[in-house]
């Protein structure tokens, strides 16, 4: 042992200094999630969906997916599990679809588990691949691209909403970044209708809702000579467009059409205000609706997330001692559909909100 | 195996009262700079609130509480040198072999058996320097975290938590995976070196650059060429790009060992 006494040594301090940190590792707290409800049922569909990203920024980095019916995943990273992950990309999909959406011409839309990609490699054809979540099979389809999509310069293809049979896709010529048009693409007859919106190929038109064939828009018009332009709101059926007044600020929230059809909803949060609007499409009549949210500012951020999907309200705010309240609420009727607290048992201050993810 | 830990002790042996020095300097330098940013921030509230006629807790709140993030961030700069001393110590490692007054590389070369123990003597020697450093650092930071908040008056504390700075925690991810990573890199960059030496061992002079140059310019076109050949490509997932980096640092790795073997059996002369 003597002839070795140096190696002995440095072996022995490398041992016993990395056994220190090791330890100082499995000491460090880690948060610990439970969730309590307040209303309504953790496993009703509209919930059923929510997770609650966490992320612990404190000495260790740990990931919580926390689940409504008091499920929690966690995930610790490393520099070797870092290169093998890219949320950008489906990691369960099948290897084509994955290297199909990294393309950096296509764009995808995720709905009741299935997620389409859609792009165009040039301005003759049109690639669809949609991919259903837990299966291996892919369906791939290649349309001709319509005439008058060919016309523009090089396309960014959107995918917008799938109802029934069809596929709702907007095009706009991503050069000019105007001239959007709104496309049907029907997946059982693989065919493709252009739906007119009577929009000046000019201007630039953002959708809000599709419901029974009637698709509610707005359009941001230039002033002729000026950098101005002017938001209209617009509802088509495709062969006549109608101009709709009354509702101002479309588009400082989220705006999105109910899931009936029959109102506009105009969400607005800024920091303890939490208001929305409701505009009446066939009467023109405006509704203002507000809630008291809790909100606790910190360190880490607002701790705050709001979302409008699928014509509910979705939000998340950090409030004292490491509770996380979650509402789901119906802008419609006023009424909270679900309202839990996730709480953190170890009240640990850098473990903050990072958003909700809907299914 | 005796014979290569005999070596290995001998490698050690004959540094460690550099090795030594070098550890105690910098946890002497890391305590110290420790120690007076907390002298000197007690100091900065003390002549604020005689210079501005303010309560202590108010030249608190103007000067800001010291947490020991701040306290400790020139110790990254302090692991920099480290880092750039063990670089030297791998260059040392071998020239002091050949420049020493006694000439002790034609003793190591005339050892009987296969040359490779010499290099793997010193690459070991390099290796748990490597490992201590690393640990050691971390000994040191939690020392200074003690002495910290054995120093500081609590009004002045911004946290009684350990915080690290944005650079330690690239190095202390609390993660064993990570510290596996950061000893192979550490260690390949090593074995690198030792490659670059003993091909200017063996060739001596112009010949021994040319070949130097030859292969640092080899390895920046592996990694530049491999870079565009998989954009231009734009076949793979960012997966498969990530295991095919990972093969390419592990082959190169292996190769950099055989390359340094195969000079010294073969090119390296007494």
């Amino acid at each position: 042992m003597r002839k070795f006494k140096f190696v002995v040594i440095l072996a022995v301090v490398s041992v016993l200094t990395l056994g220190i940190y090791t330890v100082f590792i499995q000491s460090i707290e880690e948060s610990d999630f439970t969730v309590e409800t307040i209303k309504g049922n953790p496993k009703q569909p509209e919930v059923r969906s929510i997770q609650a990203e966490l992320y612990d920024n404190g000495l260790k980095d740990v990931d919580y997916n926390v689940e409504l019916d008091g499920h929690v995943q966690k995930k610790t990273n490393n520099f070797i599990s870092d290169l093998f992950e890219n949320p950008s990309e489906e990691k369960r999909a099948p290897a084509d679809f994955r290297r199909f959406i990294r393309s950096d011409y296509v764009t995808m839309l995720k709905q009741d588990g299935i997620s389409y990609a859609m792009g165009a490699p040039d301005n003759t054809k049109w690639e669809l691949q949609y991919w259903e979540e837990g299966k291996q099979r892919v369906v791939k389809k290649i349309f001709p691209a319509p005439a008058e999509a060919r016309k523009l310069g090089e396309t960014q293809i959107t995918p917008y909403k799938k109802i029934g049979d069809s596929l709702y896709v907007t095009i706009y010529d991503l050069q000019t970044e105007v001239g959007t048009q709104l496309y049907k693409i029907d997946l059982k007859g693989d065919s493709i209708q252009k739906i007119n919106l009577s929009v000046s190929s000019q201007d630039e038109i953002s959708l809000l809702g599709i419901h029974n064939e009637v698709i509610v828009y707005y359009v941001m018009e230039n002033i002729n000579g000026t950098d101005v332009s002017k938001e209209k709101l617009y509802m088509s059926n495709g062969k006549t467009t109608k101009r709709l007044k009354g509702l101002k600020s479309f588009s400082n929230g989220q705006t999105e059409l109910s899931a009936d059809g029959s109102k506009l909803i105009v969400l607005e949060r800024e920091m303890n205000d939490f208001n929305w609007t409701l505009y009446d499409i066939k009467t023109k009549q405006v509704e203002k609706h507000s809630m008291d949210i809790p909100l606790v500012t910190d360190e880490f951020g607002l701790g705050e997330y709001t979302t409008l999907k699928d014509g509910l309200i979705y939000t998340a705010n950090r409030l004292n001692d490491g509770i996380y309240n979650v509402r789901v609420i119906d802008p419609l009727s006023d009424r909270i559909l679900y309202e839990g607290n996730i709480k953190d048992k170890l009240k640990r201050e850098e473990t903050s909100l990072n958003g909700l993810v809907l299914k | 195996m005796k014979q290569y830990l005999m070596l290995t002790n001998e490698e050690l042996k004959r540094s460690w009262k550099m090795i030594i020095s070098i550890i105690l300097a910098m946890a002497g330098i890391e305590i110290l700079t420790v120690v007076g940013r907390v002298i000197y921030h007690e100091r900065q509230v003390q002549e604020y609130m005689s210079y501005a006629k303010v309560s202590e807790s108010d030249a608190i709140r103007t000067i800001e509480k010291l947490s020991f993030e701040q306290a400790s961030s020139y110790f990254s700069y302090i692991i920099l040198i480290g880092v750039a001393l063990v670089l030297l110590y791998a260059v040392q490692i071998w020239y002091r072999d050949w420049l020493g007054e006694s000439k002790y590389i034609y003793r190591l070369l005339l050892l009987p058996g296969n040359r490779a123990k010499i290099f793997f003597a010193k690459f070991t020697s390099l290796a748990l320097v490597i490992i201590s450093f690393i640990g050691l650092q971390w000994v040191v930071i939690q020392l200074s975290f003690v002495i910290f908040n054995w120093m500081i008056k609590d009004d002045y504390r911004a946290t009684s938590t350990l915080g690290l700075s944005r650079t330690l925690k690239q190095l202390y991810t609390m993660n064993l995976v990570d510290v596996l990573v950061i000893v192979t890199l550490a260690l390949f960059t090593v074995s690198f070196l030792f490659m670059l030496i003993l091909l200017e061992r063996s060739y001596r002079k112009t010949k021994g650059l040319l070949f130097i140059v030859l292969e640092v310019i080899a390895i920046v076109v592996i990694m530049m060429g491999g870079m565009y050949i998989i954009e231009t490509l734009d076949i793979f997932l960012s997966q498969e790009i990530s295991a095919i980096m990972i093969a390419i640092f592990v082959l190169y790795f292996i190769y950099t060992i055989w390359k340094s073997l195969r000079l010294l059996k073969w090119k390296i002369s007494v």
